[in-house]
């Protein structure tokens, strides 16, 4: 019995199946749970999140558009993360974040050639290219992501200059992006990922 | 706004097009791309990576980028409760949105271990489906409850023995335990039923009942199984375990209780074998 993909989950999500959003919660609930937590450090609020998060994907699946070069892991746990930070600036910091995340989210499409990669991607892989950045790089992408801080609050709290900030910002992402998209040798494939049909099931 | 820093002031912007824009906006992708900018920095940067294509490059990758830092984050095990509490905001909106919809003939889900049956209707209205099911639950309620007090009967004198003779205990989880409160599940496999035991369960009010429900693994609304009135009660529940993950208690209108829970469980219980 072949499981789903979670391509034809979420198109079956936009049709209105309820099961597909279940089944879609129960390969992602734990991600999501894990990082709604991590954002708001309490159970409770971070399940809240997690059930809001995944209503709006319920009622947004149509607007999922696959062939914009996104991924259903990467779109849902993005819905989380807007929600998890908005009712972290909400209830805990109590200063309601000044941009909502989704217009730039609707602007952007992500590259085509990130599409492969991006689904591949592991835990491992990510924390090792987090970790190959330089500390204060490290420290100012998680405030950013992980707290919600706009880049002037970050500079407030590191007490160092703003443009600072951006340069670390931007050069941390940079070198994670190159990190990442690096032939995945430790895999074992022979890197050419290029030859066609290694996808098929 | 941007006081802190004299080149980030929106009111003072190059003429567009320049060499020293593109430099400045360069300098502001990381952050938002993190969504640590402000509004007008970000309007800024997008209308200006509209026209300029290595800014609007770098700003789709670093975006993909912060895409994947979630996966950085350790996965963690929601409650049980969380589960049920999505679908159950699933048959609420699927509920509300039937009155807009002309209901078709639909069938119950398929089974995927079973070959889809035959049928001219090859696109289904998962949301019609939903609310057949909702009625055929609402029928299972009129039926179960009444077949309830039976089973309270039959099985009242074989309590003792039936737990001697050793069902599967199942964790109970109470949603926010009364002192003194307690709950144990027990199923015994030969016969197919849940025993849920409840003792000192927070009060509910004269015209309130305890409703048990059944949550399968496939979406489908949960299955009213039986109500209790007492908030120390011995119930017991006919059921195909494989066919359920999780047992739940709501407190809902009396005396039948509702088609659909209403509140959110007070108390939990997964049913899968591997959960426990
Ligand atoms: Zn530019």
């Amino acid at each position: 019995m072949v499981e789903p993909g979670d391509d034809e989950l979420i198109a079956a999500v936009a049709r209105g199946d309820p099961s597909a959003l279940v089944g879609l919660y129960d390969r992602f609930g734990r991600l999501a749970f894990g990082l709604a937590y991590r954002i708001l450090e309490d159970a409770s609020l971070a399940e809240e999140t997690v059930q809001d998060a995944f209503m709006q994907v319920w009622r947004r699946a149509d607007t999922f558009d696959p062939t914009r070069g996104g991924n259903v892991r990467a779109w849902l746990l993005t819905v989380v993360h807007n929600r998890a930070i908005d009712a972290r600036r909400r209830y805990l910091d109590r200063r309601p974040r000044p941009v909502p995340l989704e217009n730039v989210e609707a602007v952007l499409s992500v590259p085509d050639v990130w599409r492969e990669v991006s689904i591949r991607l592991t835990r491992d892989e990510v924390r090792a290219a987090v970790d190959t950045l330089p500390a204060e790089q490290k420290q100012a992408i998680e405030l950013a992501y992980f707290e919600g801080l706009t880049h002037q609050e970050i500079a407030q709290r590191t007490e160092v200059p703003l443009g600072t900030i951006k340069g670390r910002l931007r050069l941390g992402l940079k070198k994670m992006h190159t990190v990442l998209s690096a032939p995945a040798d430790a895999h074992g494939h022979d890197g050419r990922a290029h030859q066609g049909g290694e996808r098929g099931t | 706004m941007d006081t802190m820093d004299g080149r980030t002031r929106v009111g003072n912007v190059e003429p567009r097009g320049t060499r020293r824009d593109h430099q400045h906006y360069e300098d502001l992708l990381g952050a938002v791309a993190l969504g640590a900018a402000t509004p007008e920095e970000r309007q800024l940067v997008l209308a200006h990576a509209s026209t300029c294509v290595a800014c609007q490059a770098e700003l789709s990758e670093l975006w993909a980028v912060v895409t994947a830092l979630p996966l950085a984050v350790d996965e963690r095990e929601p409650s049980p409760i969380l589960r049920y509490r999505i679908q159950s905001a699933l048959q609420h909106e699927s509920v509300r949105e039937q009155t807009t919809e002309r209901e078709e003939p639909a069938r119950p889900a398929e089974r995927p271990d079973e070959p889809p049956a035959p049928t001219t209707v090859r696109e289904m209205r998962p949301r019609s489906r939903a609310v057949w099911l909702w009625a055929t639950a609402a029928l299972v309620l009129l039926v179960v409850s009444a077949g309830l007090v039976l089973w309270n009967i039959t099985l009242q004198r074989d309590q003792d023995q039936e737990r001697d003779a050793g069902g599967e205990t199942i964790a109970v989880q109470l949603a926010s335990p009364a002192p003194g409160s307690g709950a144990e599940l027990a199923y015994f496999e030969d016969r197919g039923v849940f025993m849920l035991s409840v003792h000192d369960l927070p009060e509910v009010a004269e015209d309130e009942v305890y409703q048990v429900w059944l949550i399968g693994d496939d979406g489908a609304p949960p299955v009213p199984v039986g109500a209790f009135g007492e908030s120390t009660s011995e119930v017991a529940v006919a059921a195909d375990r494989a066919r359920y993950q999780t047992l739940a208690v709501t407190v809902e209108p009396g005396p039948l209780g509702s088609p659909g829970p209403t509140s959110d469980p007070i108390l939990v219980a997964q049913l899968d074998p591997a959960a426990s």
